[in-house]
């Protein structure tokens, strides 16, 4: 029980300075504070230590056990060993090591644009979808989005000039208002959560 | 120092309407989420896992996320709750480091409440960042069907991916998100999606008094609020 409450008293002292700092824009609280962002950095590396051996581990564990897919488990340890070993023996350059950079430039960052290139059909298949559904909602959004890519071609916009007032009115007045109306809600509901956390009455970091 | 004052003054109302309200009953309906408590007992049946995704982001500075990663943790941890106590096989997936330590620490609890019994409970760091997540968890839902895909928090467009695999193979999909870009997506591939502060009002259901009395507060400011929008622009101002 002291413990957990030496632990909500930490947090909710260090949620408090760290609130307090921007808000109340005292210098003395600058140190602290950035003292405390540091700790959070150093923790949140070794949280992503703690998020590799967790990966690790569960292919580990499909190799061993011959699961399914249990190939691609053994190419990614394999990867994984690899990369981290040429970023790590004795006299690399880490991050900036030319094996590490050219693993990141010509195979991690061209197989993640792939499969983002395939948003394009995945964006037509849903749209497709949504409108046999039959929702009011859907087809609305689709014919704003439908509106808009319209309105802004340019052979539109010099055969009928009030395209691009159209096209103004929309991003300036629907779209705003939507976009201001979803962010108030956002910070209302930050604010919430925030002061449960503050009051201790929920503490998500307590086991 | 105006901006100091008024968020002050806000957090005092906040405060003071948790006071006020917390013994109040709060009846406010909020669809989605209302369907949810059904899944576990699907789960359990069909010996098929409730996916619960903690989004791809964090809680740390680098990693982005913070509030939005928190409001999944929130609403993934009332779920779980129910779906430790039916027995049904239970995934929490993170992207970060931070979030699978979040996640952790849910598990945790979970396990010590049963004698520390962990069969049917994973956390696992299916990727680091969007789009090897959004790749690992794509692998996965095809090699295992799942009672119930329910992806809250921070996403980029990687959410496509995930959102329009799962519809097209039936599975229940449940969404949450904060941010405006990619919230067209979650509406367009997912049926029930929490936009914005119904994700945070999301993981106040199911935490009792506390959680009815914290939604109760943000009603309450979200109409002062547009009460005051409404006067200002009375006004003129």
């Amino acid at each position: 029980m002291l413990k957990h409450r030496l632990a909500t008293l930490l947090a909710v002292v260090l949620t408090l300075l760290l609130a307090a700092q921007p808000l109340l824009g005292l210098p003395q609280l600058e140190p602290p504070a950035r003292l405390v962002l540091r700790w959070a950095t150093i923790i949140g590396a070794f949280a992503l230590i703690l998020g590799v051996a967790n990966l690790l581990g569960h292919h580990f564990r499909r190799i061993l056990q011959r699961e399914g897919g249990w190939l691609y488990s053994s190419l990614l340890v394999l990867s994984a060993v690899l990369v981290a070993g040429w970023g790590l023996y004795p006299g690399s350059k880490g991050a900036a090591e030319p094996a590490v950079r050219w693993a990141f430039e010509y195979l991690l960052a061209p197989a993640e644009g792939t499969l983002l290139a395939l948003s394009a059909f995945f964006i037509v298949s849903a749209a497709y979808r949504s409108l046999r559904a039959h929702s009011a909602g859907m087809a609305a959004m689709t014919a704003g989005a439908v509106a808009v890519l319209v309105f802004q071609i340019p052979d539109v916009q010099l055969s009928w000039p009030p395209a691009a007032a159209a096209h103004q009115w929309l991003f300036d007045v629907p779209f705003a208002a939507g976009l201001r109306g979803l962010l108030l809600g956002v910070a209302l509901g930050s604010l919430g959560l925030a002061s449960s956390i503050l009051l201790g009455a929920w503490r998500p970091y307590l086991d | 120092m105006t901006l100091a004052l008024g968020l002050l003054a806000a957090y005092l109302l906040v405060y003071l309407l948790h006071r006020l309200i917390r013994d109040r009953r709060h009846s406010r309906r909020l669809g989605p989420v209302e369907d949810l408590p059904r899944f576990p007992a699907y789960g359990a049946e069909l010996g098929q896992p409730l996916h619960l995704s903690l989004g791809t982001g964090g809680v740390g500075g680098a990693e982005g996320g913070g509030l939005a990663t928190l409001a999944s943790l929130a609403l993934a941890e009332g779920l779980a709750g129910r779906s430790w106590r039916s027995g049904a096989p239970l995934l929490i997936s993170a992207a970060t480091g931070t979030a699978l330590a979040l996640a952790q620490t849910l598990a945790a609890r979970l396990s010590r409440g049963s004698g520390g019994a962990e069969d049917g409970l994973q956390v696992r760091l299916l990727g680091l960042g969007g789009v090897p997540y959004a790749a690992a968890a794509l692998g996965r839902s095809a090699r295992e069907e799942e009672a119930l895909a329910l992806y809250a928090g921070q996403f980029g467009p990687e959410y496509l991916l995930l959102g329009e695999s799962a519809a097209r193979q039936g599975t229940a999909l449940y969404a949450g998100g904060v941010q405006p870009e990619i919230l067209p997506y979650q509406l367009l591939t997912t049926p029930h999606t929490l936009m914005g502060e119904e994700l945070f009002a999301a993981g106040a259901f199911g935490r009792g008094r506390d959680g009815r009395a914290r939604l109760a507060a943000a009603d309450w400011l979200r109409w002062a609020v547009i009460l005051l929008i409404l006067a200002l622009a009375a006004a003129g101002l």
